[in-house]
């Protein structure tokens, strides 16, 4: 990938070191590894890149950001009452 | 601001947890875990495992640990709860896996985020965060180390 979100090291004793590049899906905040020279998903939306998974993959854009919010105000409101 | 770094293992208990970053009970904040390493020091063994990073909502039971600031100059202590030996698994959150692979004893394993808008994030709600460790439980011992970033 051009520019990869991360990257991932398998360190085999007998073939020697492995890299592949990953993404952080913009949409559920999960890691996925890709081959290089794959794209991988993307987001027109929020010019991310997304997973696999094809709630991650519809015609909304939801940045994990958002959820996250939404997330630890719920709790914060479930824990105030 | 502070960036940290925290080693666990992961003993004989038949749990699936090797390490499990949470924020505190009381004044949680955010973190972005950025950088997780994995490997087993046990004799070397042609076994697959399945290594998992799927979000709980306990710490669960085991020895809390310290993490260490990457700067010396950071003075504050960090304020996410950080367990390994882990006798009783933290309560995991159904299907909020972040990361999956299935690797063989033999191997360890890496990742690193190529900045801070691609690392994993811990919510800022009490005793919510990442069991690092294992799809089921087993006794073989493991080892980790992650780093992380208060927010």
């Amino acid at each position: 990938m051009r520019r990869p979100d991360g990257f991932a090291r398998f360190a085999d004793p007998d073939r020697g070191d492995t890299w592949l590049d990953t993404i952080t899906c913009a949409h559920c905040n999960s890691i996925h590894h890709v081959k290089k020279d794959e794209p991988g998903g993307f987001c027109r939306m929020c010019y991310r890149h997304t997973c696999p998974k094809a709630e991650c993959n519809t015609d909304t854009c939801v940045p994990f950001e958002k959820k996250l919010e939404a997330f630890e105000a719920r709790e914060r409101f479930r824990r105030a009452v | 601001m502070a960036r940290w770094g925290v080693g666990g293992s992961k003993n004989a208990s038949a749990v699936q947890s090797i390490l499990v970053l949470t924020a505190a009970s009381s004044s949680p904040r955010r973190a972005r875990l950025y950088e997780y390493n994995v490997g087993s020091g046990a004799t070397p063994a042609d076994l697959a495992f399945i290594h998992i990073i799927q979000r709980c909502s306990t710490s669960g039971t085991g020895t809390s640990q310290t993490p260490n600031a990457l700067d010396p100059a950071d003075s504050l202590a960090s304020t996410i709860v950080t367990k390994d030996a882990i006798t009783s698994d933290p309560t995991i959150t159904s299907g909020a896996v972040v990361w999956k692979i299935a690797i063989n004893q033999r191997l360890s394993y890496s990742w690193y985020a190529n900045g801070d808008n691609f690392s994993i994030v811990i919510p800022a709600t009490a005793s919510n965060g990442f069991m690092c460790g294992l799809s089921a439980t087993t006794s073989t011992t493991f080892d980790s180390s992650s780093k992380f970033e208060e927010l």
